[in-house]
C-alpha cells in the first residue's frame, strides 16, 4: 500500500539554524502518526511545511505516490490535507455554524448567486449532522464559540477541519489546554476519524496522549529523524531515550524502526 | 457533567441576555426619567424634533457602527459631512438640481472612504492616525474651497425637504434614517458580506486564512462609512441652508460615544445597528432634555461624557 503522504529528505534552515535535515516521513490511511521530540526539535517546522505555511530547502512531497508542490497553505487544503494549530484559529464572536462554514458559505437559491445571501438554515443543518456524526456533544451550535468549553472549541475546529473531505489531518498538541475528561473525548474523536480512514498527524508534549492515541511514534531531535517506532512493539522508556539521547535503542536497527520510506 | 452545562449555559443565557439588553434598559429608564422632568419631552412635536436632529448624527454613526464592528475606526467623518456639505452648496449656487448634488456627494463620500481603506490595508497603518490624518485635510478644503466663508444658497424646495419635510407626521430624514438602519440590518444579517465583516472583526488571520480577501472587506466597509458620512452632509445642508465650512467639526466624539453608549464593542466583532439606534435615543434624549430644563451646553457636555466613560466601564467589566 502506498502512504497517502510521503516526504522524503526534507531539509530546512532559518538562517543559520538548521532546522531540519534530511528528515523522512510516511503516513498511511486510517493510521495516527505521533511526532515528538524536545523543543527545538523540527516538529512543528515539518508539519507547516506540509500544511504549506513555510516552504523547504530541499526534499519533496509525495501524495498517494505523486509528486506535489505545496507552497501555499491553499495547495495543502486542495489536496486535503488539513491542519489545526494550537490556537485552534477559531472566530470566537461567531457560531458553531459560522465557524464551521467560515469562506464556505451555503448561499440560497438565484437571489443569492446576485446578493451572496447565507442559507442559514441549511448551514445550521448541516453542522448539527456533522457534530452528531462525530458525536460531539454541543448543545447550542448558535452559542458563540468563545463561550464553549476547551474541549468543545476543540472539537469544532475539528470538525470544521474535515468537514470538506479532509484525507490528512495535522493537529498541534490538540490536547494540550484540556482537562482529563475534555482530553478523553478528543481521543475519541481522534479514533473515530482514523477508523473512518483518515491519516492523523499529532504532535504533543505529553507521552500519555501520544501513546493513547498514537499508532506509530516518530522522534525528531534537533532537526535529525531518530526513529519511528510501532506502539506496539515499544515503550515509553525506549521513545523517551530516543528523545534524550537522540540514539534508537540498540535492537531494533534504524533501517528497520523506519518502516517509512 | 450534562446537567452541569445545562446550568452553566442558562446562567450564560441569562447573562448574555442581560448584557445585550443593558443599553435598552438604560434607555427606556432614561426615558421615563426625562417624561417626569419636563412636561414638554412627552410631546409628539418634541419627539418630531428629536428625530430629525437625529437624522444626521444617525447616518454618521451606521457607518461607523460597521467600521467598528471590523476594528476599525473613522475620525474623518466630520469632514466627510463638511466637505459634501460646501460641495452641494457651492453646486446648488451654480444652478445644480437635487439629484446631481446628492449623487456628487455621495461619490466624495465613497471616494473618500475607499481611499482611507485602501491606505489602512495597503500600508497596514493605523486607522485612528490615517482618518485623522484625512480629517484635517478634508477641513483643509473646505475652508480652501469658500476661503474660510459660510455659502449662503437659495434652496430649492426638493433639496430642502430632504432634512426640514415630513410624510404625514414622520420627518422625512427619519424615513431614510429608517430605510438605510433597515438595509443594513439585513445586510450584516443576512449576506456573506455581513458575516464577513463580524469575522474580520473578531479574528482577521482566521479569516484571511479561510481564503477570504479580509482587505477588500474592510476598503468595503469603508467605504459604505464614506457614503453614509455623504448623507449626513446632504440632510446637514439641507436642513441648516448654508453650507458652512466648518459643519461637523468635533461632531465625530458623539457619534463614536453614541456607538459605543448602544452597546457595541470599540475592539470590533460585537454589536450591530440596533444598538446603534439605542445609543442614538440615548444622546438624543440627553441633548433634548437638557435644553428643555434650560440647563445648558456646557451641562450637555459633561453629561455626555460621563455616560460615555461609564458606558466604556461597563464593557470593561463584561469582558471579564
Amino acid at each position: 500500500m502506498t502512504p497517502i503522504v510521503q516526504m522524503k529528505g526534507i531539509s530546512k534552515h532559518f538562517g543559520g539554524v538548521e532546522a531540519l535535515r534530511d528528515v523522512d516521513l510516511a503516513l498511511y490511511e486510517g493510521e495516527v502518526l505521533g511526532l515528538v521530540g524536545d523543543n527545538g526539535a523540527g516538529k512543528s517546522t515539518l508539519v507547516n511545511i506540509l500544511s504549506g505555511a513555510i516552504l523547504s530547502d530541499s526534499g519533496e512531497i509525495l501524495f498517494r505516490g505523486e509528486k506535489v508542490y505545496i507552497k501555499h497553505p491553499r495547495d495543502a487544503k486542495r489536496l486535503g490535507i488539513e491542519t489545526i494549530y494550537q490556537s485552534l484559529a477559531l472566530i470566537d464572536n461567531l457560531d458553531v455554524p459560522a465557524n464551521v462554514f467560515i469562506g464556505r458559505e451555503i448561499k440560497r437559491g438565484s437571489l443569492g448567486r446576485i446578493f451572496r445571501i447565507m442559507n442559514r438554515g441549511e448551514m445550521e443543518k448541516k453542522t448539527r449532522e456533522l457534530l452528531d456524526r462525530l458525536k460531539i456533544g454541543i448543545e447550542s451550535i448558535r452559542e458563540r464559540v468563545g463561550n464553549l468549553s476547551g474541549g468543545q472549541r476543540q472539537s469544532v475546529a475539528i470538525g470544521r477541519a474535515i468537514f470538506f473531505n479532509a484525507k490528512v489531518l495535522i493537529m498541534d498538541e490538540p490536547t494540550a489546554a484540556l482537562g482529563v475528561e475534555e482530553t478523553e473525548k478528543v481521543h475519541n474523536l481522534v479514533r473515530h476519524l482514523r477508523d473512518r480512514g483518515l491519516a492523523i498527524i499529532v504532535i504533543s508534549h505529553n507521552m500519555n496522549d501520544i501513546f493513547e492515541i498514537s499508532d506509530k511514534i516518530m522522534v525528531l531531535k534537533t532537526g535529525k529523524l531518530v526513529g519511528v517506532r510501532k506502539k506496539a512493539e515499544t515503550s515509553m522508556d525506549e521513545i523517551l531515550r530516543m528523545i534524550i539521547f537522540g540514539e534508537p535503542s540498540p535492537e531494533p536497527e534504524q533501517s528497520q524502526g523506519s518502516g517509512n520510506v | 457533567m450534562n446537567l452541569l452545562t445545562g446550568q452553566s449555559l442558562n446562567a450564560l443565557a441569562v447573562r448574555v441576555w442581560f448584557k445585550k439588553s443593558t443599553s435598552l434598559i438604560a434607555l427606556l429608564i432614561l426615558f421615563t426619567l426625562c417624561s417626569l422632568a419636563s412636561p414638554y419631552f412627552f410631546a409628539v412635536t418634541n419627539f418630531q424634533n428629536i428625530l430629525r436632529q437625529t437624522a444626521i448624527n444617525g447616518f454618521l454613526a451606521l457607518g461607523l457602527t460597521m467600521v467598528i464592528l471590523v476594528g476599525g475606526i473613522d475620525l474623518s467623518l466630520g469632514g466627510i459631512l463638511g466637505l459634501v456639505a460646501i460641495v452641494g452648496a457651492l453646486m446648488l449656487k451654480g444652478g445644480s438640481g437635487l439629484i446631481p448634488v446628492v449623487i456628487t456627494g455621495v461619490i466624495i463620500g465613497m471616494g473618500v472612504g475607499a481611499l482611507n481603506g485602501l491606505l489602512i490595508t495597503g500600508f497596514g497603518i493605523e486607522p485612528f492616525v490615517i482618518t485623522l490624518g484625512m480629517q484635517f485635510v478634508l477641513r483643509g478644503l473646505c475652508f480652501s474651497l469658500t476661503e474660510g466663508r459660510t455659502v449662503f444658497v437659495e434652496m430649492p424646495f426638493s433639496f430642502d425637504f430632504i432634512a426640514n419635510g415630513d410624510i404625514g407626521s414622520i420627518p422625512f430624514p427619519t424615513i431614510l434614517l429608517a430605510t438605510a438602519y433597515l438595509l443594513s440590518y439585513l445586510m450584516m444579517r443576512f449576506t456573506v458580506f455581513g458575516r464577513y465583516l463580524y469575522a474580520v472583526g473578531g479574528n482577521e488571520e482566521v479569516v484571511r486564512l479561510a481564503g477570504i480577501n479580509n482587505r477588500l472587506v474592510k476598503v468595503a466597509v469603508y467605504t459604505i462609512c464614506g457614503a453614509t458620512a455623504a448623507m449626513a452632509g446632504i440632510i446637514n445642508l439641507s436642513r441648516i441652508n448654508v453650507g458652512d465650512p466648518q459643519a461637523g467639526e468635533g461632531i465625530i466624539l458623539f457619534i463614536i460615544g453614541a456607538v459605543i453608549i448602544g452597546g457595541n464593542k470599540f475592539i470590533g466583532g460585537l454589536g450591530g445597528v440596533g444598538y446603534t439606534i439605542i445609543g442614538l435615543l440615548i444622546i438624543g434624549f440627553i441633548s433634548n432634555i437638557i435644553i428643555l430644563m434650560g440647563l445648558g451646553y456646557y451641562i450637555q457636555l459633561i453629561a455626555e461624557g460621563s455616560i460615555i466613560i461609564v458606558a466604556v466601564l461597563m464593557q470593561k467589566e463584561r469582558k471579564s
